[in-house]
């Protein structure tokens, strides 16, 4: 049986390709199939009329050569390794670490460009916009083989950063006074596989400082279990509002509680757009929400936490958390017991949803054409952190966690190595001895 | 006239409690008695300061604590600054959900405060609880210590006692010994051995082939049951001395009759009507009591008869003179008629001084009789030349006349006394030699030499004799005819002193240097190297004899590295005629400028001094009074038990301290350095890894009953091998098992674990979702996690360190893990949360987190990670290069099935040498006493003795006396001025 090229890169070690190892693929995969003047072609340089082509192009707001890649740090090594092929030509990184996407359409405009390297969400953000013309576009590279530390390729990543790709909401939520104000992003994507069995969504906050001490601190168990609704000694700095009404629930965590609501929605056909369904219950530890959470009282919450005010940046009470479902509501919210549960490091990820496996969903989400439509309300950009939204399903063992994995490898191999290498050496001084007594 | 004679009982060994009733006596000479009285006392001058001791690891662990803060001290400050840096670039930002209107605090402020939080984090760090636990373990060794039986001395029923609790680990640890002699070498007890008599020894046993035999208890002894009189524990193992004695044979009479004569031996009868003596030395107590034994009894005295009964009959003789011993006479003779009338003198002394005094006649004899000296030398016995002369009764009144005018003259009175002794004791007629045992205390030998193969150098203190010190030396195998040179330093002054140590440094290095530099001494120095396992010790071997006139002036500033130089490079040293302030001297010497940890052992209240300066005082229990075991930090009854208490109890002792150290900071450091790591992923903001219950509970409960258990009952060889193989001691000399090195090994192995611990966590928390989708990498889990992992961790290490299980261990390290788990679910139970929910806010995380397989994956892989390195690592030190311990580990593992081996140490007697150790233990002035009459009692004095003779006599005394006390006076005052 013959071998795919796919095949033997999946197996391959990681690491860049160069133009000769293609053209040995080609060669050594592709010669029975390709006639004497295809393969003679491969000898030509990657690009033959690269140099002409590059003299020609005038053109602003336009590239000659695209190339499409996973991140940013990728982009950038990607023209590291490129310096050769380059020469002189102007290259531009296309992604959205370093520069705001208005800059770069200014840069764009001023500057002949040849080569441009980014990542899909800047670059589609720059067409969108009208920064990027693609009628002098030549060649469109996809790094599509690369793969990153978590083994995903470019159209693989079931995880989307939206930081940056709703920047206008992301731009109005810095400032705190547009708190009332309302904004929704809608971000497609292409989901390659099916995703089968249990799907997880999470949301994933980078560099939210969680596990700060005095962030920590700042909570009210005594007041989370219902016990005394006005208890706020140790919620220091959000005891109580500026009117000196004690807050409820108090504390700098549930004060910073995440309150993006992101919907799922999948394209059956070209132009049917269906909700996927999804659980919000069941997000929780047993002992939280049946111990460590309690309700003052499940029948009228909204008379129990009178005398008490929302935390300064919630848009509603406590008691207003789901209202259609008592069981889910104040203190008990899955949200809130989910988010109150501190994590260990400032980037971490958070149950945010299950998915309800009805429908078309029976057996997971099926691959194709999806989108997140996001109402964007937590302000990451305002403490330099982002926000990304994940799609996961279970192993086993939980999520699939590639460093136990490799951990795991990586430390078996060396008790294999060890133990022969002590074995050895405990044999030949044996050995040794036996000879030295004789 | 009872306090008088009180004191001239006492003369010799004054007591300060007996001189009150004196004084009343004494009238106008009381102030001279009364200058050494209160602080003035022998006791008092000689008795050292009481130090307050503490061990080198003591000390060490103090200056490791030390830097262990200025460590703690170095990491606040790192996170203090990260704190700043995290609080400008970052916290800033994120005081949006952290302050409310807080604006004003600045990051220099908060880095400070940080610094604060983070001392009190890291505090676990430096180890508080050490000090607890060390006393613990400590105290159980001492307990170890008082119940080992075979330190136990049934003969007097006393246990070893550990009378100090803190200095245990310094007994692994001993370079030095400072040893008395008498009472702790040897038992105080003379017995007579051996005799020649013209020519013919008797005392030895023969087998029939005619070799030697050693004599062993299933020999018969001579049954001397059939005389009256006789001393029950005598024993001899010659019969032809009974034998010679039937037969009549007139030499023979004639010697034992000498022994029984020419003594200062005073008689008594008990209420049982039978004989004690009092004796003066126990070498004339020996001879009298073996001439008694064999039918010559010394009945009574009276300052001008002696009373023996020979064979049966009774005899009494006139005692005409006494010629007393002293130094420099080495001899002493009385002269006696007998009932018919003859006049003889008989004379007992050094050899080498009664040889020349010998008559001509006897040169056949005397080259025998010398042989038989060596024979007896050889054997580290004691000998005696005896002699007699018959005069001629007119010659001797002459001599008489003399010698009562030479007493009654003023002036050179001494030197013609002297003169007049020369004259007498001439013309010798050669008798025979007596050959007396001063015994060792049991295991002497032994002791000895396994603590030299241990590489400790044993130096004897005493205040013997020189001849008596070397003879002793000889016979506990500290000297040998090996040892390529001993060097005398006996000289009296200064410069004499400097010359003589000059001298034998030179000699000394003139030897090794041509040694070294001899073509023959490479083969050699190969040889040795073969042979240096077995015996390591042998390289040119030195003594130093140094006496106690010559060692004041050797303690002066200018002379005292020399000495210590050259004693230092010699096996062996032998102090003698030495105060016991000299003895403290000798031990602050060595303790001062060697830098090495010093032992003295002793029984009398004149080792008070060097066992209170030396680092551990050994008392020898029930010999010579308490002061020295007051004084002391261990007791025990046998100079023997000496080997086990160091090769046993001393070097677990430091094995134990310095492994229980070894794991105490390595688990303080395993445990504490994970917050310094967390503090770069929570913006320095003081936030701990662990639930705080666990920081407050993890060194007392968890960790604490394990690595205790270990520090008491770890051994690595057992004991019998740890006696065989001296050469284990090694180790604790060169302080090798715990150092600054070992401790940063230590700091290095709790760095590498606790980065091991975090980030292996870290690394899979990083993504982790629970089994059930939810999410588990919260703060609360991620802390169960670690310290779960730890305590696993910290009990893996601890299984592994323990190289010998008990059951205590067991129960204690699978306890522990236990009351861990049992506390965790406790502590996160929710009926606990119901009580105090702000107290126990880990509701639930246990059972959840450790419901999780990834968790208890995360767990394994932690275990594993930090504790397989460490495995490989001491696999690999015990295959490539083990130490002795762990060759004699694996030895004993591969023993155990077969029987153990007997001891190995073969009991050689070096060959004969020619010495001169003759029998002498007493001081002189005896045999005046004797004639005065003033020491008997007023009972037996003779009703015949007349008055004035007394008087005279008495002042004669009195003058004695005085000179005596100014003689101690100048040694006093000479002690005062070393002393200042």
């Amino acid at each position: 049986m013959e071998k795919k090229i796919t095949d033997v890169l999946a197996k391959s070690e990681l690491k860049p390709g160069t133009p000769e190892d293609l053209q040995k693929l080609m060669k050594d995969y592709y010669s029975s199939h390709r006639s004497v003047i295809e393969l003679e072609e491969l000898k030509l340089p990657v690009c033959p009329k690269w140099v002409k082509l590059r003299k020609n192009h005038s053109e602003k707001k336009s590239v000659l050569m695209l190339i499409i890649c996973s991140s940013a740090v990728r982009a950038l090594e990607l023209i590291r390794s490129m310096t050769a092929f380059r020469g002189d030509s102007k290259v531009m990184k296309l992604f959205a670490k370093h520069i705001k996407v208005q800059e770069q359409v200014k840069l764009l405009e001023k500057r002949v460009v040849h080569l441009g390297v980014g990542t899909p969400g800047r670059i589609k953000e720059l067409i969108k916009q009208g920064g990027l013309n693609l009628n002098p576009l030549k060649f469109l590279v996809f790094d599509w083989n690369w793969r990153d530390q978590k083994l995903r390729r470019m159209m693989d990543i079931p995880e989307i950063n939206y930081t940056y790709i709703c920047e206008n909401c992301a731009k109005l939520r810095e400032n705190a006074f547009n708190f009332d104000q309302k904004c929704t992003c809608s971000i497609p994507f292409y989901l390659q596989e099916n995703m089968e069995g249990d799907v997880y969504m999470y949301y994933k906050l980078y560099g939210f400082y969680q596990n700060h001490y005095r962030y920590v601190l700042s909570r009210s168990n005594n007041q989370l279990v219902g016990k005394d609704i006005m208890d706020v000694e140790d919620c220091a700095p959000f005891k109580v509002s500026q009117n000196k009404t004690p807050i409820a629930p108090c504390g700098a965590i549930a004060n910073s509680m995440f309150n993006d609501t992101i919907i799922l929605s999948y394209t059956l056909k070209s132009s049917v757009h269906i909700q996927v369904p999804m659980l919000k219950t069941e997000l929780t530890w047993w002992t939280d929400k049946y111990v460590k959470f309690q309700n003052p009282s499940l029948i009228n919450l909204s008379d129990r936490f009178v005398g008490t005010e929302k935390p300064p940046y919630w848009q509603a009470p406590i008691y207003e958390l789901d209202t259609s479902d008592p069981g889910n509501n104040g203190f008990l919210n899955d949200d809130f017991i989910v988010w109150m549960r501190t994590a260990a490091f400032p980037t971490f990820k958070k149950l945010y949803r299950r998915l309800y496996r009805v429908q078309y969903f029976m057996d997971g989400l099926p691959a194709g054409n999806y989108s997140f439509n996001i109402s964007y309300n937590f302000p990451v950009t305002r403490i330099k952190g982002e926000k990304s939204v994940v799609l996961s399903t279970l192993t086993w063992s939980g999520g699939s966690s590639l460093f136990l994995g490799l951990a795991y490898t990586v430390t078996g191999a060396f008790l294999w190595l060890a133990s022969f290498a002590l074995m050895a050496i405990h044999i030949t001084m044996k050995r040794k001895k036996l000879s030295y007594r004789r | 006239m009872d306090g008088l004679y009180h004191i001239i009982l006492m003369e010799t060994n004054l007591k300060v409690r007996h001189a009150l009733s004196v004084t009343s006596e004494l009238g106008e000479d009381i102030s001279r008695l009364a200058r050494f009285d209160g602080p003035d006392t022998k006791l008092m001058q000689n008795s050292g300061k009481t130090k307050f001791k503490r061990t080198s690891i003591d000390r060490l662990m103090n200056t490791l604590v030390l830097w262990i803060f200025g460590f703690l001290v170095c990491l606040g400050i790192i996170l203090a600054i990260g704190n700043s840096i995290w609080e400008n670039q970052v916290g800033g930002q994120f005081r949006t959900f952290l302050f409310w209107n807080e604006g004003e605090k600045n990051s220099v402020f908060s880095g400070f405060l940080t610094f604060w939080s983070y001392i009190i984090i890291l505090n676990t760090v430096v180890p508080i609880s050490l000090y607890v636990s060390v006393e613990v373990i400590r105290l159980g060794h001492s307990y170890f210590i008082n119940w080992d039986r075979k330190m136990y001395y049934s003969g007097k029923a006393t246990p070893a006692e550990a009378r100090t609790t803190t200095l245990n680990e310094e007994l692994g640890q001993i370079e030095y010994i400072f040893s008395d002699k008498t009472g702790t070498l040897t038992q105080n007890v003379m017995t007579f051995k051996k005799c020649s008599i013209n020519g013919r020894i008797y005392g030895e046993v023969h087998d029939d082939v005619g070799h030697k035999k050693a004599i062993t208890k299933k020999k018969e002894s001579v049954d001397f049951s059939v005389k009256t009189q006789t001393e029950r524990t005598f024993q001899l193992f010659d019969h032809s001395l009974m034998e010679s004695i039937k037969l009549g044979d007139p030499q023979v009479h004639e010697f034992l009759r000498l022994l029984a004569l020419c003594h200062t031996v005073m008689s008594e009868e008990n209420n049982a009507g039978q004989l004690i003596y009092q004796v003066q030395s126990p070498d004339e107590g020996a001879l009298v009591t073996a001439a008694r034994n064999f039918g010559f009894i010394f009945k009574s005295r009276t300052p001008e008869t002696i009373t023996i009964e020979e064979l049966g009959t009774l005899v009494t003789y006139q005692l005409l003179a006494f010629l007393d011993f002293n130094n420099i006479r080495k001899r002493m003779s009385v002269i006696v008629r007998n009932p018919a009338g003859q006049i003889k003198l008989y004379s007992k002394g050094a050899d080498t001084i009664l040889f020349e005094k010998l008559h001509p006649s006897n040169e056949g004899l005397l080259s025998l009789t010398s042989d038989h000296l060596s024979e007896f030398a050889g054997e580290g016995l004691r000998t005696l030349v005896i002699a007699y002369r018959e005069l001629d009764d007119k010659y001797f009144k002459e001599w008489h006349k003399m010698l009562e005018d030479a007493n009654a003259a003023t002036d050179k009175r001494d030197e013609r006394i002297t003169g007049l002794y020369e004259e007498i004791e001439r013309d010798l007629m050669l008798l025979g030699a007596t050959a007396i045992e001063d015994k060792l205390q049991e295991g002497v030998i032994e002791t000895v030499t396994s603590l030299s193969l241990a590489n400790i150098k044993i130096w004897v203190l005493t205040g013997d004799k020189q001849e008596t010190a070397i003879n002793i030396g000889y016979a506990c195998n500290l000297l040998t005819d090996d040892m390529n040179d001993v060097f005398v330093i006996s000289g009296n002054t200064a410069v004499e002193v400097r010359e003589e140590l000059r001298k034998a440094k030179e000699n000394l290095f003139g030897q090794n240097r041509s040694f070294s530099n001899g073509h023959v001494v490479s083969e050699n120095k190969q040889q040795l190297e073969l042979d240096s396992v077995v015996e390591e010790t042998i390289t040119g071997d030195y003594a130093l004899v140094i006496n106690g006139h010559s060692l004041a002036h050797a303690l002066e500033s200018d002379v005292k590295n020399d000495l210590l130089e050259l004693a230092c490079l010699c096996k062996t040293v032998v102090c003698c005629r030495v105060t016991p302030l000299q003895k403290a001297q000798v031990v602050e010497l060595v303790k001062k400028h060697r830098n090495a940890v010093t032992l003295a052992i002793g029984d009398g209240a004149n080792d008070v001094s060097m066992i209170k300066s030396a680092h551990i005082g050994v008392g020898i229990s029930g010999q010579e009074g308490l002061q020295a075991v007051l004084a002391s930090d261990y007791s025990f009854a046998q100079f023997r038990y000496l080997q086990r208490l160091l090769l046993v109890h001393g070097r677990w002792s430091y094995f134990r301290m310095c492994k229980f150290l070894c794991y105490f900071f390595y688990k303080n450091f395993a445990f504490t350095l994970v917050h310094f790591w967390f503090g770069f992923f929570c913006g320095f903001s003081a936030q701990t890894v662990y639930d705080p219950w666990f920081i407050t509970l993890f060194n007392i409960v968890y960790t604490s009953l394990p690595v205790l258990a270990m520090g008491i009952f770890d051994q690595d060889v057992s004991d019998q091998n740890s006696m065989d193989c001296p050469q284990l001691y090694e180790p604790g000399q060169l302080n090798q098992l715990f150092n600054k090195r070992r401790f940063f090994i230590c700091m290095a192995h709790g760095l590498y674990t606790s980065l091991a611990l975090f980030f292996i966590p870290f690394g899979a928390f990083y993504n982790v979702v629970g089994e059930d989708g939810q999410h588990a990498a919260d703060y609360q889990s991620f802390a169960v996690t670690m310290a779960t992992s730890l305590v696993i961790v910290v009990s893996v290490q601890i299984a592994l360190d323990t190289s010998y299980w008990t059951v205590i261990n067991h129960v204690f390290i699978w306890g522990s893990i236990a009351t861990y788990f049992s506390i965790l679910f406790t502590m996160h139970s929710n009926g606990i949360f119901e009580v105090f929910p702000n107290q126990f806010p880990f509701v639930g995380n246990a059972w959840h987190s450790l419901n999780q397989k990834c968790i208890w994956l995360v767990i394994l892989l932690t275990t594993v990670a930090s504790v397989i390195p460490v495995v490989a690592f001491r696999f690999l030190k015990m295959h490539l290069y083990p130490s002795l311990s762990d060759q004699i580990r694996q030895w004993q593992k591969a023993q155990k099935k077969a029987k153990p081996t007997s001891s190995r140490r073969p009991q050689t007697r070096r060959s004969s040498s020619r010495r001169s150790g003759y029998g002498f233990a007493h001081q002189e002035g005896y045999g005046e006493l004797i004639t005065s009459g003033k020491n008997m009692r007023v009972k037996n004095s003779p009703p015949t003795s007349g008055l004035e003779k007394t008087l005279y006599n008495s002042t004669n005394w009195i003058e004695n006396l005085c000179k005596k006390t100014t003689d101690t006076v100048n040694s006093f005052s000479q002690d005062k001025a070393v002393k200042l």
